[in-house]
């Protein structure tokens, strides 16, 4: 029993310490990643407060349980007492004030600063500055300026390679992106969700903000970034496959550098306006298909192009890819090559492209696929021609 | 005690059937006992291997066992298993060997209803691991990866065939524990002996009583979910579709009403049983028994009205948000009425620390961080950082493991010698519970940190600054797991003989199935004991 | 209580070979149901195979329970077992029904006016109402169902099969058998109409343009009535069982637990729902 004794003080020690050595580094290991939005303050601060509380309540009732451990064992020679529940006044004080403690921990102590945070974070329109859409597909995400008419779309840049092991990870592995969201500071934000597919979730750490995109539902919420900087995230809600790899990175910029931003993505998309209009050549569209397929189509279709077996269909000697895409009189064929590329097949992965890529963007990439992987078509889509068939 | 009169109706059930038949048409509630805790055992241990691989895929960033498909199969049917397969069987074996003997009963009450019960988890894990396997042979795209909850399941078309089979397993799994749960309550309202009024049960029936209730409840909800799921996927209704006016949502509000309970249907047993071996082993009678026996109530009714805490993220309305967040706060109250009669039951006491009272104090001291870890967690504008982190996957292993398994143990330490009649190898069962404990917080504390610091769950790799916490963590799980071969050891080695045990095993072991021989007669109590 | 169990045995069954056999069967219905729907098999075989099983093993299992009943195995103590264990299945049967009854509520109001009232400037479906009935944004057009014609008349069908029962109820306590036999076919033959209207109404519904592809309320529609017509179904299956029964003249005054059984089956888990759906669906 002797040992049993020592064992237990062991125990005692252990989980108080873990804890207690927690507090100490309190800046290191209890907080949240660095806060940068009003909520993301509030929310740390409530966060490590509770925390607190809790270990305090945890420390206090595993301090009276060891107490009693070491007091009341049989080989100290006590003589059990008998009582099966408060008697004495005294006793039933002693019984119910730790429930009006903790009632009041419960809802004054944490209640009270957790109501306010939870108002503020809802509070999403009250003199919001500007919209950015936030639209989730498998497994990405498309970033849309409203007002500005820019929209873009955000995918992984960490390489396969670096995944599977075959190649150093780079100091942001799985947290890059082609393409990140580029916000203005001090400015309140409000951010509206929704996706595509399934239920995808928005979370940067440092803005103390997730929330889930439905599809066929919007969602909203607002950050107001005091800093700049670049912050990283990634969906949080289990998507399929690519869940792990659908990360958010979101470059905060000064408001002056944030016009200077807009003004050159939009004459970006003026550019591939004009260039929609002019002949592409066969290289161009195959170079251009290339980087398309493997920051857009690559996460089911592989690199490869064999696809999943069961999951996701081949390219390589499909019948789809490998048949015409346009009918005599231009029209497209249903559910050719050039058809489901742009309008997707309901109901199943593969998505309407046309609501995300542009015009050179979907021509240059189905020319690819129809000469890749083992497909020889030698034929080629153009730009001018999939704007006319939007 | 129990004398055996020998009358017409008796005789039939002299001679059960031998070899298999005889466990697979049992009627009697100690063999289906023993089926259900064996199951139970075994299932453990396969969702354990499950999860061991995933940890080992978790050991280093970068993929290197598992792809992410893979993955997610393996984590959701390491949920499905432990939760469904494991605790629930094992909680269920223990009803049914010890309440009819607990209140002096010949038997449960629907005596083949029981064996129903039982039989359909054999069929029904068959089912869920079936396109598991169909995988290795090109067949199907594998098990469902959707997660336990199955969130996406309505829209996420590549959970292929496994979600099907899920949902037919949650059919017969339903159809389990509701006939299960029935059986529990008639017995309990029927059987007992005369002179046991409900308030002198005992806490262990006590909380099977208002478990079965729970499930009687909560499982024909999920079991609709279910099936609104399966018509939803294949026969053309639209219940979680947008564009045809249903909401995903809807999905995640059916089966969070069940999910929510669920986790207190895995816990209740346990509670229900620690008041027995701290009294026990404090030598002292149950303290606050009324108390107890209210605070489970009054848990059992929180419990439905609190679901939506765990879609705090989804965007729900904010009164709802603020609903949501104070009523399930109010569930620490009842819950740590519980803890403090569990204090008042060794306060004073004159203590010993055999394995099962090891394990029950590692109980109360493993939960009592869970269920602290939990009431952080409704507040909601932290809650969206703590949502789908592995501070949730830290919180509810706690609860689950450390609450539910620590209490499973305990109470398979504490009534193993009554149920085989043999003493098993209490040092060694000494240096489990060790083992047992220092691994599992070795496992779980990391995880509370690693999502304090943003990793999300569900996830098959991870940013290089987690690696640390991940390294220790998958270290802790891999030894947790060889410490649970000493288990198996134990067991075998108590079941093939041992000291004998005799009928109160326990110095200080209260309660009508101690006033048995261990073990206890095939039949037992065939006239009601006359209990004063 | 004491008194009813004097020093009488609790009658525990002899092992039994039926229950594992109905999970067998129910096994391989599941398996060959997700197989086929997933097309990877094709045939119905397995399907049929393991609902005859289940089948085998349920009337071999009730025929079982009848036999032991008639031979005089059950005293008021098992009695009551039955009678707690039914009430509880009713109860389970009612909270799986009140899944689908909450799902119609959600849709109503829930999703429905929310899929019209998103933010306005950023909408995603920009023209529509969201006002009951209604399939959602992008449902095919349809007629809704009126509540005053068949649906009206099936709700007082249920609602009177329901007191037909409680009046062969009373007939048997009052020793009028023939009462009794009467109560019981006038149920029967009220839920036989039951079904029949409803596939009526079935056809109706379609001329309407009502259906699955209607949206949500095509969906409440098909599978509020569906979950409710397979309980009505399972309803009059173990009314023509009473039916027989009575034929050959089973139940007594004291020894009728089947009768109360079916009875508290049909009024809580087949009329009472059956109402609700009435209200809930058709009429509000
Ligand atoms: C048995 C299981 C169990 C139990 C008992 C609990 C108990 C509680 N849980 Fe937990 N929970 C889970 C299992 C459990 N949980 C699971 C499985 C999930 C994740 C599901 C998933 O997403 O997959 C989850 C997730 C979960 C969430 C959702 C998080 C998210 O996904 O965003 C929330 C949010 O509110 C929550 C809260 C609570 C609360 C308030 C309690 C309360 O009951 C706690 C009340 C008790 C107390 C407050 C303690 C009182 C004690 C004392 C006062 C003294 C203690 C001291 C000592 C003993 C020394 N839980
Ligand atoms: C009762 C329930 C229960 C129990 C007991 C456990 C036990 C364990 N769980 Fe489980 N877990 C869940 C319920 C449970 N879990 C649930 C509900 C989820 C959520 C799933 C979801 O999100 O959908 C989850 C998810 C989950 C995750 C998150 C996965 C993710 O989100 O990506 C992790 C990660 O570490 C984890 C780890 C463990 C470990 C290490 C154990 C260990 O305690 C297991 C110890 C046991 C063994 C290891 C088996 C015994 C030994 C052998 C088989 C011998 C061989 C062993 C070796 C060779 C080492 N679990
Ligand atoms: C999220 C996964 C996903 C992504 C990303 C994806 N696809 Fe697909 N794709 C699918 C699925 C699933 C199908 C099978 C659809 C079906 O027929 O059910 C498919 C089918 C196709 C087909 C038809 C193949 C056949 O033989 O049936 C083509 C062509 C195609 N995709 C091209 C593309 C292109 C081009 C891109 C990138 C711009 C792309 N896909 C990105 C999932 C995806
Ligand atoms: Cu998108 Cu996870
Ligand atoms: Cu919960």
């Amino acid at each position: 029993m002797r040992k049993t004794g020592k064992q237990l003080t062991l125990l005692s020690g252990i989980v108080p310490f873990l804890f207690a050595s927690g507090l100490a580094h309190a800046k290191s290991i209890w907080d949240f990643q660095e806060p940068v939005t009003p909520i993301a303050h509030d929310s740390m601060t409530v966060s490590v407060d509770f925390q607190r509380i809790i270990m305090v309540i945890y420390a206090v009732v595993f301090a009276i349980f060891i107490y009693s451990i070491f007091r009341h064992r049989k080989n100290s020679g006590v003589q059990p007492a008998a009582f099966t529940g408060p008697r004495t006044k005294w006793q039933w004080a002693l019984a119910i004030s730790p429930f009006l403690i903790l009632i009041y921990i419960d809802y004054v102590l944490m209640g009270i600063p957790a109501f306010h945070s939870i108002v503020n974070m809802e509070d999403t329109r009250t003199a919001a500055e500007m919209v950015v859409k936030v639209t989730a597909s498998q497994w990405k995400w498309q970033y849309e300026y409203p007002e500005e008419d820019i929209r873009f779309v955000s995918t992984i840049a960490t390489t396969q390679e670096q995944i599977h092991n075959k190649k150093t990870k780079g100091e942001h592995y799985l947290q890059e992106v082609d393409n990140p969201l580029i916000l203005p500071t001090n400015k309140k934000v409000r951010i509206l969700l929704t996706s595509t597919d399934v239920i995808h979730s928005w979370w940067v750490p440092a803005f103390g903000v997730k929330r889930d995109a439905v599809p066929g539902y919007l969602r909203e919420m607002w950050v107001n970034i005091d800093k700049p900087g670049t912050y990283r995230g990634q969906c949080a809600q289990l998507c399929g496959d690519g869940h792990s790899f659908m990360p958010i990175v979101v470059e905060a910029i000064a408001e002056p550098q944030f016009r200077e931003w807009v003004a050159k993505k939009k004459a970006e998309g003026s550019l591939a306006e004009t260039a929609a209009g002019k002949v592409w050549s066969r290289n161009e569209l195959m170079v251009k298909g290339e980087e398309i397929y493997k920051r857009v189509c690559i996460a089911c279709h592989q690199a490869d192009g064999k696809g999943i077996p069961g999951a996701f269909p081949a390219l390589a000697g499909s019948k789809i890819v490998n048949g015409p895409f346009l009918d005599n009189d231009d029209r497209l064929i249903k559910d050719g090559h050039l058809d489901r590329v742009m309008n997707g097949k309901p109901g199943s992965a593969m998505q309407a492209f046309k609501n995300i890529l542009s015009d050179a963007e979907i021509a240059a990439v189905v020319t690819y696929e129809r000469n890749s992987f083992g497909n020889r078509m030698d034929d080629m889509v153009q730009p001018s021609q999939v704007k006319a068939l939007r | 005690m129990a004398t055996a009169t020998t009358t017409a109706v008796h005789d039939q059930h002299e001679h059960p059937p031998a070899g298999i038949m005889r466990w697979l048409t049992t009627t009697n509630h100690k063999d289906l006992g023993i089926l259900y805790m064996s199951f139970g055992a075994i299932m453990f241990f396969i969702g354990g291997a499950f999860i061991v691989a995933v940890r080992a895929e978790l050991l280093l960033p970068g993929l290197q066992l598992l792809s992410p498909g893979m993955y997610n199969q393996l984590f959701t049917l390491h949920a499905l298993i432990m939760v469904f397969g494991a605790i629930m069987p094992f909680a269920t074996g223990l009803n049914n060997y010890l309440i009819p003997l607990m209140i002096g009963a010949p038997d449960m009450a629907l005596p083949r209803v029981n064996n129903w019960g039982f039989w359909i988890l054999p069929f029904a894990a068959t089912l869920l691991l079936t396109p598991f396997l169909l995988q290795f042979s090109g067949v199907g795209s594998g098990a469902t990866g959707a997660g336990w909850i199955m969130h996406n399941a309505s829209l996420d078309l590549q959970s292929g065939i496994g979600i099907d089979f899920a949902i037919f397993t949650i059919h017969l799994l339903g159809l389990s524990s509701i006939t299960g749960a029935i059986n529990v309550v008639v017995t309990v309202l029927n059987m007992r002996a005369p002179g046991i009024s409900l308030m002198k049960m005992p806490l262990f029936v006590w909380a099977w009583l208002i478990t079965a209730f729970m499930l009687i409840l909560a499982m024909p909800v999920f079991s609709a979910a279910a099936t609104m799921l399966l018509t939803d996927r294949h026969f053309g209704t639209h219940f979680f579709d947008a564009a045809n006016g249903g909401d995903p949502i809807l999905l995640q509000h059916l089966i969070w009403f069940f999910g929510h309970p669920e986790v207190y249907i895995v816990l209740l047993p346990a509670w229900g049983l620690i008041p027995h071996i701290l009294a026990t082993f404090s030598r002292k009678p149950v303290y606050g028994y009324r108390a107890q026996v209210y605070a489970l109530w009054t848990i059992c009714f929180l419990s439905f009205i609190v679901w939506s805490h765990h879609m705090l993220t989804s965007g729900l309305p904010l009164a709802a948000e603020v609903y949501f967040m104070y009523s399930t706060m109010a569930v620490s109250i009842p819950t740590s009425v519980l803890v403090f009669c569990w204090l008042g039951a060794i306060w004073r006491g004159a203590m010993t620390f055999e394995t099962p009272m090891l394990f029950a104090l590692g109980f109360v001291a493993h939960f009592g961080m869970g269920a602290l870890t939990g009431l952080i967690l409704p507040a909601v504008a932290v809650n969206a950082q703590y949502h789908n982190s592995y501070v949730i996957v830290s919180h509810f292993h706690y609860t689950f493991f450390g609450g539910g398994i620590f209490g499973m143990m305990a109470a398979a330490y504490y009534w193993l010698p009554k149920f085989t009649g043999h003493m098993f190898d209490e040092k060694l069962g000494r240096l489990h519970f060790w083992l047992t404990t220092i691994f599992f917080n070795m496992t779980f504390i990391p995880q509370w940190f690693a999502g304090l610091d943003g990793m999300p769950r569900h996830v098959a790799d991870y940013p290089l600054k987690l690696s640390a916490a991940n390294l220790v963590s998958s270290a802790g799980a891999f030894l947790l797991g060889l410490a649970q071969l000493l288990l198996v050891y134990i067991v075998v080695k108590c079941v093939r003989g041992g000291p004998k045990a005799t009928g109160q095993v326990w110095e200080g072991a209260q309660g009508l199935e101690f006033t048995l021989p261990s073990p206890p007669p095939y039949h037992t109590f065939e006239t009601p004991p006359e209990v004063k | 209580m004491s008194e009813m169990r004097s020093d009488r045995h609790y009658y525990v069954p002899p092992p039994s070979h039926y229950p594992v056999t109905i999970n067998l069967g129910l096994f391989i219905l599941a398996l060959g149901f997700a197989l086929r729907i997933n097309a990877i098999v094709s045939g119905v075989v397995p399907i049929l195979a393991g609902i005859s099983l289940a089948l085998y093993g349920a009337f071999g299992w009730v025929e079982k329970i009848l036999c032991e009943d008639e031979s005089g195995n059950y005293h008021p103590w098992e009695d009551r077992s039955f009678r707690i264990g039914m009430a509880y299945f009713i109860f389970s049967e009612v909270a799986f029904f009140g899944a689908f009854l909450l799902a119609l509520m959600y849709v109503r109001a829930f999703s429905l006016p929310e899929l019209a009232s998103m933010d306005p400037h950023f909408t995603l479906w920009p023209d529509f109402k969201g006002t009951w009935p209604s399939g959602g944004p992008k449902s095919q057009a349809f007629t809704p169902l009126g509540a005053w014609g068949l649906p009206a008349v099936n709700a007082i069908l249920i609602l009177a099969s329901a007191v037909s029962l409680i009046w062969a109820r009373k007939g048997l306590s009052t020793a009028n058998r023939g009462q009794m036999v009467a109560g019981l076919a006038i149920a029967f033959s009220l839920g036989v109409a039951f079904l029949f209207q409803q596939a009526m109404e079935y056809r109706h519904a379609a001329e309407l343009g009502v259906t699955l592809a209607s949206g949500v309320y095509g969906t409440n529609f098909y599978m509020l009535t569906g979950v409710h017509g397979v309980h009505l179904l399972a309803g009059i299956i173990m009314l023509a069982v009473l039916l027989l029964r009575a034929f050959h003249g089973n139940f007594k005054a004291e020894s009728h637990v089947g009768l109360d059984l079916v009875s508290w089956y049909w009024n809580f888990a087949v009329a009472i729902p059956g109402l609700l759906v009435f209200v809930y669906f058709y009429w509000l």
